[in-house]
């Protein structure tokens, strides 16, 4: 019986030791992935956050203005707000009433040249 | 043999035969159980150990997959970089100051060994250092900077070396990525990392506060007007020669300041030491008499108290009237019979001052206070001015109701205009961006206010009127001209106009303001559809020319961002 008990035991003993090193070897691989992944996320946050301040130095209006005038030959000017148009549809409207008042005035002209 | 008996506990009555033992046998055999028994136990403890173990590794395999990632980059701090500050972003997000990590050199002069040849590149190198210095420091032998607050070339110049005692100690340094755009406003920070002025100084506090070191502190304000505010400015300082500007937009509704231009400026990321008073920020910290701005809020206060409607006619407005020591006349030579409106529009001295006395000292007394005029701004800014205090003597009111003798900063005048533009509300400016802001009290009623509003837009409109230049088409314009000399030197001018739009039903107030401007023979004016050139030198000629340029490219820009502006006041001229 006495043997039976250490032969389990011994059993018990040998699967324990080995579930408890390939835990702690998974463990460790674990970590050591978390650590190199942490780091690269670590560079490219740091990368990043250098970035945006790149960015937001080369994309302000001041350094924008200056390369359209160092690159562009194109004098700017500013746009009245009744020639931006939001959609397709608001521009195809105000182009309907544009032709219509166009035929219209056309109309009118010609009347008063028969008369 | 019974006594005995009666002394074995262990005797047995029905025991009918007994053996003999050998004693040797049984206590080898009770050995073997003990050692048995002991082996056991230690199986046991065993167990209880791996068992142990193995749940202390899955724990913290269950610990590592659940918890949040952030303990790691704690960890591994060497790699994360950490902020003292937190960002500042303008309404639109676009960023406007971060923290970087930057380095300064520093010397180790023990560690140098040839300093002549150490010297002779950094001469080479560095040609704005003193060598003299370095050299007595180096005698020292005490750690010491060279340089701080390198930039990418200097570092790689002094890498380059490949000097031992050259250290590369780093630090957090603050980038401005607009540089001199937001000179005023946001301030500066020490090496320490301790704002020094501006924003930087008055939020230090919160700046630092490492809860909110991931959200950044939003101002209201828009870089791109205040590109275009800042741009159109600068121009105006060459056109009419003068000494410097400032312009200040805000919204009337809740004092959010969207742009404010004070020039000359700077650049914020050089460390200089600057004395030249005309660097100071001229919107909130310059105290100026602005002149017959001060007028719209003498009228205001007369329509409020009933004592005249805009159409009131007043009789006999003389040319000349002596008050004590002073003599006060009109500029120009207008009718002796004004209305109300047209003392505004017209821009009477005389007219406003008969005002004037028809409202009273006590009442006009009672709107300074309570439009804050006399004392400092309240205005998230270390840089303010305190308005120059006076003593209500003989001729006080008269002079101060055309805006003399009166000294205030021109966000509180900005300000002023706000509350009696927007149906009469106290407005409290603010740069920072908040979700809600709170009601303020009444000044003057909404009618005082459309009636002030519907003057203010006749000074734009009317032939008569001294603003017609920013008469922009589908904008609505409406405002006050003011030209003043300076406070303490009458070789100084001042020129200042403050506008609303759209005046229907107010938006913003756009205030501009130029020093010294000299007239622009060469400049040719769109006046009235005439084709003119410039030969006066009042606000009308310079500061209105300047804000009607301002409001055609900033109008685009607040419309789209603001659908109730779309939709009632920008022109459609298809329509």
């Amino acid at each position: 019986m006495s043997k039976i008990k250490l032969i389990i035991s011994i059993c018990i003993f040998s699967i324990l030791l080995g579930t408890t090193s390939a835990i702690k070897n998974q463990t460790r691989i674990i970590e050591k992935s978390i650590y190199k992944i942490d780091k690269k996320i670590a560079a490219s946050e740091k990368d990043l956050y250098e970035i945006e301040l790149d960015y937001s130095y080369l994309s302000s209006p001041n350094n924008l203005s200056k390369k359209i005038k160092d690159l562009a030959l194109i004098d700017y000017i500013p746009m009245d707000f009744s020639r931006i148009y939001f959609n397709y549809s608001d521009f195809t409207d105000s182009q309907k009433k544009i032709t219509i008042l166009k035929t219209n005035n056309e109309k009118k002209t010609k009347k008063k040249q028969r008369f | 043999m019974k006594r005995k008996r009666k002394k074995n506990k262990d005797f047995n009555k029905n025991q009918t035969s007994f053996y003999f033992e050998d004693y040797l046998e049984t206590n080898q055999k009770s050995k073997k159980v003990k050692n048995s028994n002991i082996s056991q136990d230690r199986v046991y403890l065993l167990f209880f150990l791996f068992f142990s173990l193995i749940t202390i590794f899955s724990i913290k395999i269950i610990f590592v997959s659940l918890k949040n990632p952030e303990i790691y980059s704690q960890k591994n701090n060497l790699y994360h970089f950490t902020p003292l500050r937190r960002d500042i972003v303008d309404r639109n997000g676009t960023l406007m100051s971060r923290n970087v990590k930057s380095f300064h050199a520093a010397i180790k002069p023990n560690l140098i060994k040839n300093k002549e040849n150490f010297l002779i590149n950094i001469r080479l190198n560095f040609p704005d250092l003193s060598i003299k210095k370095i050299k007595q420091k180096l005698n020292k032998r005490k750690y010491f900077y060279l340089k701080r607050g390198l930039n990418q070339s200097d570092k790689e110049k002094l890498w380059v070396l490949g000097e031992k005692g050259i250290i590369f100690e780093p630090f957090q340094s603050r980038i401005y990525t607009h540089a001199n755009l937001y000179s005023h406003i946001l301030g500066q920070v020490d090496y320490d990392n301790y704002g020094i002025s501006g924003v930087e100084k008055y939020f230090d506090k919160e700046l630092k506060d490492k809860k909110l070191l991931n959200t950044p502190l939003q101002l209201t304000l828009d870089t791109n007007i205040q590109h275009i505010i800042d741009n159109e400015l600068n121009r105006a300082l060459k056109t009419f020669n003068a000494t410097g500007g400032g312009a200040l937009l805000m919204n009337v509704n809740n004092g959010e300041v969207l742009s404010l231009v004070s020039l000359p400026n700077f650049n914020i990321n050089k460390r200089a030491n600057i004395k030249d008073k005309n660097y100071i920020n001229k919107i909130t910290k310059g105290v100026y008499e602005l002149g017959s701005i001060f007028k719209t809020f003498t009228i205001a206060l007369a329509l409020e108290k009933n004592l005249v409607s805009p159409e009131t006619i007043i009789t006999n407005i003389p040319r000349k009237i002596r008050c004590s020591v002073h003599e006060i006349s009109d500029i120009k030579e207008f009718p002796k019979d004004l209305s109300v409106e047209e003392i505004l529009i017209r821009s009477s001295n005389i007219g406003t001052l008969m005002l004037a006395q028809k409202v009273g000292e006590q009442d006009y007394k009672d709107f300074i206070k309570e439009t804050n005029l006399l004392n400092a701004p309240e205005f998230e800014l270390e840089e303010l001015g305190t308005p120059l205090s006076f003593k209500w003597n003989k001729c006080k009111l008269e002079t101060i109701s055309y805006g003399h003798g009166i000294a205030v900063t021109p966000l509180q005048a900005a300000t002023t205009y706000a509350t009696l533009t927007n149906g009469g509300n106290l407005v409290k400016p603010t740069i920072i961006r908040k979700e809600k802001y709170q009601d303020n009290k009444k000044v003057i009623s909404s009618e005082t206010s459309e009636k002030i509003n519907t003057i203010l837009r006749k000074v734009v409109t009317e032939k008569e009127g001294t603003a017609s230049l920013a008469n922009i088409y589908g904008y609505d314009v409406g405002g006050k001209t003011g030209t003043s000399q300076k406070y303490g030197d009458k070789n100084e001018n001042l020129n200042t106009f403050i506008s609303v739009f759209p005046s229907q039903d107010p938006k913003y107030v756009l205030l501009v303001m130029l020093e010294n401007p000299q007239v622009a023979k060469n400049l040719i004016y769109n006046y009235r559809g005439m084709k003119i050139k410039g030969t006066r030198n009042e606000a009308g000629w310079n500061s209105v020319y300047v804000a009607g340029k301002i409001i055609k490219k900033i109008g685009p820009i607040l419309a789209i961002k603001n659908k109730e502006f779309y939709n009632k006041h920008v022109a459609k001229k298809l329509n």
